[in-house]
């Protein structure tokens, strides 16, 4: 029996003006997997998250999360839904503290967001969730403490702990170890590893030893254009991919 | 230097007690003037709600501080004159009562702010000043245009609509009257602000991608808001037309939307009791510098330009020890 994809896309393609960003995609998640997207700057791969996430509309094509076509949903209700992701550049709420950006998405979660009279702050079960959320990532001992006053690194992590409170069934990573040192790096390929059980993971990484130390499969993307996909050997070989990206460093 | 609860509670310990004062100095206009400022204070507090905590410029808020007026003024003139309201076909009583007027107030004045806000929302910025503004002028103009309520010469109340067993035409009830609907907003502003709405509204203020990655439409979000915001000022509107006994299209103006913003800014436009100082101190400078000059304004100007220069969270941040940051997260 085939397996089914968590997500697939189907004939994506996005243009802006002249230029095609994402040019006619296929493409599918599995559970339990890690699939990195690859490329040189500007060949399509944020755009291509930005749009399965909602927050960019596709000219033409398709997307299915777990085979519902969600091609026409907004942001918010793909969140929702499951598809959960981090910000090339760190996007959370400055002003508020740790464990509010927390309660706010878990609240966004449960769509109760309107209600103008209960007391958030009193909320002992998302108090709790929260903390629960903040353990996994290693944040516990910062929950009161202003998002302003955070290092890039703990931004990062508290970008991690909010996909994960959306309860994902897609995570969508986007350059989640841009900024990061070699132990907060380190520290987010053993939670990834951990995280795909719970959802597949879509991962947008330059550093490529994080990809090769995490990716189950690998996918080349250049010019919109996807040019090579498959298990890490195989891309490493593949000419092309060597050509236009990983050049002399593999 | 105090804490901020402190300062707040001083601040209702001390109108509570305006009255008293009044009377020990045997000079009941203080307490008329007094609920002039707990009548803006509460226009301002609705304002603030969106503009302090959810980012939202809006220029129109006369719109509904005069539809409040209007409501209040029309459905007594139509009391006291036995003639019905006529709405196309329908036709309405007039009411003196303002408990009914209240509940009108609050429904009519939610219907224009959803209206308003629901084309206003879809901009941002400049053009988002512009259409409240814009909004406000309209219904400016139509009520100077409209002569059977008085046109640009306005509406007389001959008396202040009443209240069973209390006699509005007293200050000191009436005062207290304002007073209990200061409390009653500010309650009200505070729920709000610890609530999902108003979490979801100052965090849609700052990062909407991050707001919606979450699941929450910040539209949603900040027409909500835009209108209980709107309410509350279209309720201070009522009040303030059965305080003056009068209502004209001069509380419709942009100068009073001007005036509420003002108001806002110079209390502090991110503290809950920012706008009660606000209107404290706009009125005590109307009151003092409009007795020495009549350029008064001119050194209102001024002060504004002093205080957005070193002081962006008003009046309220000499006073109190707390700071700006640690506020908007609770």
């Amino acid at each position: 029996m085939m397996k089914k994809p968590v997500l697939k896309i189907y004939k994506l393609s996005k243009s802006f003006g002249a230029i095609k960003a994402n040019d006619n995609l296929n493409f599918n998640l599995f559970r339990n997997e890690i699939h990195a997207l690859i490329g040189p700057n500007g060949s399509g791969k944020s755009t291509l998250v930005k749009q399965i996430s909602g927050f960019l509309k596709q000219d033409s094509g398709q997307i299915y999360l777990e085979e519902i076509d969600i091609s026409n949903y907004s942001a918010e209700q793909r969140s929702r839904m499951g598809i959960a992701r981090s910000f090339q550049i760190s996007s959370v709420i400055n002003s508020f503290k740790v464990i509010d950006n927390l309660r706010l998405s878990l609240m966004g979660r449960d769509g109760g967001y309107l209600n103008p009279l209960n007391n958030i702050y009193r909320n002992k079960d998302y108090s709790d969730e929260a903390f629960d959320l903040l353990k996994i990532v290693d944040l516990t001992n910062k929950a009161n403490d202003l998002v302003s006053t955070l290092s890039h690194g703990d931004k990062r992590k508290l970008e991690i702990s909010l996909a994960l409170s959306m309860n994902p069934k897609l995570l969508l990573f986007d350059e989640p170890m841009a900024g990061l040192d070699k132990t907060s790096s380190q520290l987010m390929i053993n939670l990834f590893k951990k995280l795909k059980v719970k959802a597949p993971i879509l991962l947008i990484e330059h550093d490529m030893e994080s990809v090769f130390a995490l990716a189950d499969r690998i996918s080349v993307l250049d010019y919109g254009s996807l040019i090579a996909s498959g298990n890490k050997k195989e891309i490493k070989l593949n000419a092309k991919v060597q050509e236009v990206y990983l050049g002399d460093e593999n | 230097m105090m804490s901020e609860k402190k300062l707040n509670f001083l601040i209702l310990i001390f109108l509570f007690l305006v009255p008293l004062f009044s009377m020990l100095l045997n000079d009941i206009y203080i307490t008329t003037l007094f609920s002039k400022i707990v009548i803006l204070a509460i226009a301002g507090i609705g304002l603030n709600l969106i503009l302090g905590y959810g980012g939202m410029v809006s220029f129109g808020h006369a719109a509904f501080f005069g539809l409040g007026g209007y409501i209040a003024g029309i459905l007594a003139f139509h009391f006291n004159n036995y003639e019905p309201i006529q709405i196309l076909v329908f036709e309405f009583e007039g009411t003196n009562q303002l408990l009914l007027i209240w509940i009108f107030t609050l429904i009519f004045s939610s219907i224009l702010a959803f209206f308003i806000g629901y084309f206003s929302l879809r901009t941002t910025g400049v053009y988002f000043i512009m259409i409240t503004l814009a909004f406000a002028q309209m219904l400016y103009y139509f009520s100077i245009s409209w002569p059977t309520y008085g046109g640009e010469d306005g509406l007389s109340l001959s008396l202040r609509n009443q209240i069973p067993f209390l006699n509005t035409m007293d200050p000191t009830t009436f005062f207290y009257i304002c007073y209990v609907w200061l409390i009653i907003t500010i309650i009200l502003v505070k729920l709000i602000l610890n609530s999902p709405l108003g979490i979801s509204l100052k965090a849609s203020k700052e990062n909407e991608d991050r707001v919606r990655s979450v699941g929450i439409n910040p539209k949603k979000v900040k027409l909500i808001s835009f209108i209980i915001s709107g309410a509350i000022t279209g309720l201070a509107g009522s009040l303030y037309a059965d305080l003056n006994r009068f209502v004209s299209p001069t509380i419709l103006s942009w100068q009073m939307s001007g005036e509420i913003m003002i108001l806002v800014i110079l209390g502090g436009m991110f503290r809950l009791y920012g706008p009660i100082l606000g209107a404290f101190f706009y009125i005590l400078l109307e009151q003092f510098l409009g007795g020495i000059t009549e350029n008064w304004q001119f050194w209102l100007g001024f002060i504004i330009l002093l205080e957005v220069l070193y002081a962006k969270a008003g009046i309220m941040s000499f006073l109190i020890k707390d700071k700006y940051d640690e506020k908007t997260s609770s």
